[in-house]
């Protein structure tokens, strides 16, 4: 056995006792290739051996583990390849936000088994092990991750250019030569750009000379490339020029193009994102001061125009954001609406310009024609009478944005308990979380532990200077002195009650439901230290017939064992009728006499119901239910996981009113925080 | 008793202080102050402001006196309060009975951060009537044409006990500010400052990324303040990148994952 410190030594010996005690066959085996996996593998690496020895023995016997211990070698490569490797999914959240901040169009990054782009997410492989360090495995993953965005960014994938790629006569072959054309455009505007991040994209390129060589020639052939006002029409145009030419290898961070995938999402993107910007200018439109709400027949009476958007390559420069793009309205002026500014950024990278149809909006533009026109109360006799279980409904309006009235006793509400589960789901929960409950505990209790200091009492610990003035003017001028003259430090009264409003839609099956009832159980435990009162209910249902709220916990009770098996037992149900449950539970809230009332909803996405209660309609009533609680003095708050909620939640909740959480399993870790932000 | 009066060279704004206009905000102010409207300033912190309220009290030749609103500020720390000074009680202004007293602007920063209870005094000075009354003098304080009142708030803070109420919020003109077009932001960096054009427009474009972050992982994006902070640093002959990790990534924030990235944004450009 190769040398070993005392401490390395105690360390084997431990493993081998715990070996000998599972199975002494287990010990003769590891102790037989001891001393080669020592020579192979520093200490930790043995332990990280180990540790996937007993892993296969637990989850699949004695023969499975002493094939891990012969297959060392095979272990001792896959370790050292894992030790200087980098892992897509620890880089994931990194990456995108990474790429949000250099701006453009939000991508998602994900593995896969090609490199390249669609132009809504980047693939990238889930591991990578080209160079001897993690630290530029990571740099490498970036670079790669930036590439593909410049083709997004840059106008690589606008619409007209990819068009008549695709329409060449030997793709095969003009294809490499595209990419190979792009490659110098876009690093060079990248170098312009982003002069840091130029000298990594040199360091890490993974060329030879000769193809360095290459790439030089290529470079001083196609100067105009190099340019900063250079687009993908550019390359398109020299593509003949450059045919037969030798190509010059591609570089580490380069990637496949793929132009028949990007097509199909472009032509679909295209179409929705039209729709959608013309939808929401139609609405930024009516609220513009002196506008009234057209009816959906009305003539054209928006009169709109953009700023900021360069024709020729999309945006002139990378910090041309959506901060950059000015939308104008008559003659009022820019109008700040994020979500529309979001959507030109979109238009313009797919487009390369902003058409001019685009801005032309009829008044009451609808891209959801409504067709139901059968009256509410009527509908909910009909469900009755199809057997729905509807114990003592009660009946909700629901705002019709098309018809810009209330659909009366619409809604047929009935509250239903959660069967509880009795699965010790609770206990496991706060097991899990044990460490961060801890911190939770300790934040909440400096919230709970707030003092104030009370002015004009009978007692104190302080002399009231204010009230003694003013009592000894009372004195000199003949009048009673008070004797209200001192100061105390009393412990402030929280006073805010909170809703949690839980979407239990059937969309929320599997992940999401886990982490919802988690945050649920980390939240009971972070409100029981401040004695907030709080209520928990979910939400769903089928159709405005058979709305349903399920009750887990009411103001009035205690966390009781019975709350925390209701908890436990939520379950994924059907749609998200969001306008329903928000008034009910509004109600509930309107009832309490606390300063400060919240309904904060936990939801994985947009409201949706049969029956047309999606897309535009579901959002109107539910932003309508929200203006409605708001005015009754509530105040509304939303955290999500969708990660396309930023184009839809501020339009119902506000743009300071919602919180989307990007990865789903950190919910349980943000949901106190958020509540913690919320109310100090 | 007494009041105080404010002394002008004390608060006055003698040199023009450097302001770059976003759009006519500043005719707007005008337009505001001479109908005897109080003006609400949105945006998010270190936008510009406090220095727009210093350049229109330097344009209007109107001293501002400005309060820093918090937690513990009470009616009586803004209307004022009775002293005692050698055995007799003496009244002392409040900035803004000084304010009003004295036909100045009275500028209350971050005005959300002050409890409800104390933002109700301004009320009445707010709408048509113009009057401040001072309970424990007995006085109804009428304000002269030149008093302008004038209130800045964040939007962005997702506080319930920090928002505006509406008895309050539909008494102002609102002027909406927001961080300047990358142009201008740099135009600033350089008169502010006196760094390159180039470098200010590294820094602007730095600026600009972290904005895309807000809501995303960061409350708010770096601000014009905390650039211009980094380029002064940087000015000084600290390192661009050492000057942005100090003056903007640090005071962005904590969260080890986020400062992550705010961190290779900054070593992209810089």
């Amino acid at each position: 056995m190769p040398e070993l410190d005392p401490a390395a030594r105690r360390h084997i010996d431990h493993w081998l006792q715990i070996l000998q005690r599972d199975h002494t066959d287990l010990q003769a085996h590891f102790s037989g290739r001891l001393d080669q996996a020592l020579t192979l593998l520093e200490i930790e690496g043995v332990d990280a051996w180990m540790t996937a020895i007993l892993d296969r023995y637990d989850k699949r016997g004695l023969g499975a583990a002493i094939e891990v211990i012969a297959n060392l070698d095979a272990f001792a490569e896959d370790y050292r390849a894992r030790q200087s490797g980098a892992d897509l999914e620890e880089l994931e959240p990194f990456l995108e936000k990474y790429l949000t901040g250099l701006g453009g169009r939000p991508l998602r990054v994900t593995s896969g088994k090609r490199i390249f782009t669609d132009t809504e997410s980047i693939y990238l492989p889930a591991f990578l092990n080209v160079f001897d360090t993690r630290a530029d495995n990571e740099t490498l993953y970036k670079l790669t991750a930036v590439y593909h965005w410049a083709q997004n960014r840059y106008g690589g994938w606008r619409l007209d250019a990819l068009e008549r790629l695709l329409q060449l006569p030997d793709l095969p072959r003009a294809l490499p030569v595209f990419a190979t054309l792009e490659s110098l455009r876009l690093e060079a505007r990248l170098a312009l750009d982003f002069p840091g991040l130029c000298r990594d994209l040199r360091r890490l390129d993974n060329l030879d000379e000769d193809n360095r060589a290459r790439y030089l020639a290529w470079s001083d052939d196609n100067r105009l490339l190099l340019q900063a006002g250079a687009g993908p029409m550019d390359s398109m145009d020299r593509i003949s020029g450059n045919l037969g030419k030798p190509l010059p290898a591609r570089k580490g961070f380069h990637g496949e193009y793929i132009p028949e995938t990007v097509l199909e999402k472009l032509r679909e993107r295209v179409k929705q994102e039209k729709d959608k910007l013309q939808q929401s200018l139609a609405r930024l439109g009516r609220e513009q001061p002196g506008q009234v709400i057209a009816d959906a027949n009305a003539p054209d009476n928006t009169h709109w125009a953009a700023s900021g958007v360069d024709p020729g390559v999309g945006f002139n420069s990378v910090n041309q954001g959506p901060g950059a793009l000015t939308l104008l309205f008559g003659e009022q002026g820019p109008v700040a609406d994020d979500e529309v500014k979001q959507l030109l950024v979109s238009i313009v990278q797919d487009l390369g310009r902003l058409p001019e149809d685009y801005l032309q909006v009829s008044g009451g533009y609808s891209g959801f024609p409504y067709k139901d026109t059968e009256s509410g109360a009527g509908e909910v006799g009909k469900a009755a009478a199809a057997g729905y279980d509807l114990q003592n409904p009660v009946y909700y309006p629901e705002w019709d944005y098309t018809r810009q009235r209330y659909r009366n006793e619409f809604c047929a509400l009935t509250e239903i308990d959660v069967a509880p589960a009795d699965d010790n789901f609770y206990a496991a929960t706060l097991e899990k979380y044990r460490f961060h409950l801890q911190s939770v505990r300790r934040s909440f209790e400096t919230m709970a532990e707030g003092y104030e200091q009370r002015k004009r009492q009978t007692f104190g610990d302080e002399i009231d200077f204010d009230a003694l003035v003013e009592a000894s003017v009372d004195r000199r001028q003949g009048l009673e002195m008070s004797d209200n003259l001192y100061s105390c430090f009393h412990r402030s009264r929280r006073d805010v009650a909170v809703m949690f409003m839980v979407d239990m839609s059937g969309s929320t099956r599997g992940w999401v439901n886990l982490v919802e009832r988690e945050a649920l159980v980390l939240l009971c435990e972070a409100l029981e230290m401040l004695s907030d009162p709080y209520a928990i209910y979910g939400f769903s249902g089928r159709t405005h017939k058979r709305c349903e709220i399920y009750r887990v916990k009411k103001f009035e009770e205690a966390c009781t064992a019975q709350v925390r098996a209701r908890i436990s037992g939520i379950k994924p149900r059907t749609y998200t009728r969001m306008g329903v449950a928000i008034r009910h539970l509004g109600k509930y809230l309107q009832a309490l006499k606390a300063r400060s009332r919240l309904l904060i909803t936990l939801s994985d996405g947009k409201p949706e119901d049969y029956g047309g209660y999606r897309g535009r309609y579901g959002l109107e009533d539910t932003r309508q239910a929200i203006a409605e609680v708001r005015a009754a003095g509530i105040y509304p708050f939303c955290i999500t996981i969708d990660n396309e909620a930023r184009e839809y939640l501020p339009y119902m909740y506000g743009s300071a009113n919602y919180t989307v959480i990007d990865d789903v399993r950190k919910l349980p870790y943000k949901v106190s925080d958020i509540y913690r932000l919320l109310t100090t | 008793m007494s009041a105080n009066p404010v002394r002008f060279e004390e608060y006055a704004i003698r040199q023009e202080p450097y302001y770059e206009p976003a759009g006519n905000e500043t005719g707007i102010f005008e337009a505001a102050a001479d109908n005897g409207l109080p003006v609400l300033l949105k945006g998010p912190t270190g936008c510009g402001k406090t220095r727009f309220m210093e350049y229109m009290s330097w344009r209007l030749d109107r001293p501002v006196i400005t309060v820093s609103c918090h937690d513990d500020l009470s009616a009586s720390d803004l209307v004022g309060r009775y002293l005692i000074k050698g055995g007799e009680t003496v009244w002392v202004d409040g900035p803004l009975t000084r304010a009003v007293r004295s036909g100045a602007i009275c500028y209350l920063d971050e005005i959300v951060e002050a409890r409800k209870d104390t933002t109700v005094v301004i009320h009445s000075l707010c709408d048509d009537r113009r009057l401040l009354p001072i309970e424990k003098l007995g006085e109804l304080l009428e304000a002269p044409p030149e008093f302008c009142l004038t209130v800045s708030y964040n939007p962005g803070y997702q506080s319930v006990l920090k928002d505006l109420k509406q008895s309050t919020r539909q008494r102002f003109v609102a002027l909406d500010f927001s961080y300047p077009q990358p142009d201008r932001e740099v135009e600033i960096l350089v008169k502010e400052t006196g760094v390159s054009a180039e470098m200010a427009t590294m820094l602007v474009r730095f600026a600009g990324m972290t904005r895309n972050l807000k809501d995303n992982g960061l409350v708010e994006g770096a601000s014009t303040r905390l650039i211009v902070n980094a380029a002064k640093l940087i000015r000084h002959g600290i390192a661009p990148r050492q000057a942005c990790e100090t003056a903007v990534n640090q005071a962005l924030t904590d969260d080890e994952e986020i400062l992550k990235t705010v961190r290779e944004l900054c070593a992209s450009v810089l």
